[in-house]
């Protein structure tokens, strides 16, 4: 799985911040939890991917205080990043139906 | 624990040429992870979460490599797009200077012929190698992988593009104070200063490039070449039959061939004399197949040997 998974981490951290703005670690609990823990990815590795989906301009960040002196950066979807997200669940929607037809 | 592995990674990423404000803000976001995993958990079972550092260290060094390569790459498109707009604006001024002097006709007579080789074949270099640098710039990062291979083609292109820029200032400065007696003072002024107040940002963009080495990538993707960049031209039916990817020198004739019929006619319609004309696409022509020998592999214009 964790192979098939490093493949698809974009996306799938693109739909988990469909749902809101969230820090680095909020964004591996979330994955972990909507996956059951069947995606347990390495947890630093989330943010070099994080980095990157900035840099293509599909998530915004910004340091934001929480909880008295805590510091967390918090990444939110640009609306880049959401089309963006559109077409590949789309595309994802696609393959997973063609997948199930051959392999069901 | 949480402590000696900040430490650690910041080592790593050190080793990797990641420091600065990129390795703060990794290590910033790396501490406020690690202590809200270890509220949820204990602090050993935090860290062992978190991953291999060697790998993470890695990763994110490659993040930092390709953020800088691209920035660097659209700094010094930028700045040479500032240059090619000063070239035109002062060759556009000499009629209004005086005229275009002879080729010896400046205070060292040798100079001329050099000068004007300069600026006639340094801006070409300049604009060719930025334009492959800025396409194969914003390719980096996107569809897989980058390898430092990739990152290096990137920067020897942005090498090439501003050296050749910076000759290009330089011929002009100097070709102003050649022909100083012949045209007017206002022109050779004016050369001279924009030349080298243009070398200020020109050589801030070359450090730019030179310090997107320093993080080091990992991967072994080959680092491809001006038919990897162009895919989709040379995918058009006729030019796919003609198979230029395994004919790079083909590419190279027929683009010369390209040149002389555009020099050709450029030069006839600016002279107003065919002969001219054919001086001219025979200049051009000759110079991209220089060009093509002495920088193909530098350009990645055609894949390094083996």
């Amino acid at each position: 799985v964790s192979r098939e998974l490093k493949g698809h981490v974009d996306f799938l951290l693109l739909a988990v911040l469909e749902d809101g703005p969230t820090h680095g670690y909020g964004l591996v609990d979330e994955l972990r939890s909507r996956s059951d823990g069947v995606f347990d990815l390495a947890e630093g590795t989330v943010y070099p991917a994080l980095y990157r989906l900035e840099r293509n301009g599909l998530v915004e960040s910004s340091w934001e205080s929480t909880r008295g002196a805590r510091r967390r950066r918090v990444y939110r979807l640009s609306r880049r990043g959401l089309a963006e997200l559109g077409r590949r669940r789309e595309s994802w929607r696609q393959w997973a139906a063609a997948t199930n037809a051959v392999v069901a | 624990m949480i402590s000696e592995t900040l430490d650690e990674l910041a080592r790593r990423l050190a080793e990797r040429g990641v420091r600065g404000a990129s390795a703060r803000r990794f290590l910033d976001e790396a501490r406020e992870h690690l202590v809200d995993a270890a509220t949820a958990d204990s602090e050993t079972e935090a860290v062992r979460r978190f991953g291999d550092l060697d790998v993470i260290a890695c990763r994110v060094a490659t993040e930092v490599a390709v953020t800088r390569g691209r920035r660097s790459t659209f700094a010094a498109f930028g700045v040479l797009a500032l240059v090619g707009i000063a070239y035109v604006a002062v060759l556009a001024l000499i009629p209004a200077a005086g005229g275009w002097p002879d080729l010896a006709g400046g205070k060292v007579a040798a100079l001329g012929p050099v000068t004007a080789l300069a600026i006639a074949l340094l801006p070409q270099i300049a604009f060719v190698s930025g334009c492959l640098a800025l396409v194969a710039g914003a390719r980096l990062g996107r569809g897989g992988t980058t390898s430092p291979a990739q990152l290096g083609l990137v920067r020897r292109r942005n090498a090439v593009a501003l050296g050749a820029g910076a000759g290009t200032l330089l011929a002009l400065a100097a070709s102003a104070a050649n022909t100083g007696a012949v045209l007017a003072g206002w022109w050779v002024t004016l050369t001279i200063l924009l030349s080298f107040a243009l070398l200020i940002p020109l050589v801030a963009a070359a450090v730019a490039v030179a310090r997107s080495s320093e993080p080091r990538a990992a991967g072994d993707s080959p680092a491809g070449d001006v038919f990897d960049d162009l895919g989709p031209l040379f995918d058009v039916r006729p030019v796919r039959s003609l198979e230029l990817p395994s004919h790079p020198w083909l590419f190279a004739l027929l683009s010369a061939s390209v040149v002389f019929v555009v020099g050709v006619a450029g030069g006839w319609y600016a002279e107003g004399d065919p002969g001219s004309g054919l001086v001219r696409g025979a200049f051009e022509a000759i110079a991209l197949v220089t060009c093509f020998a002495v920088l193909g592999r530098t350009l990645g214009l055609r894949k390094a040997r083996v």
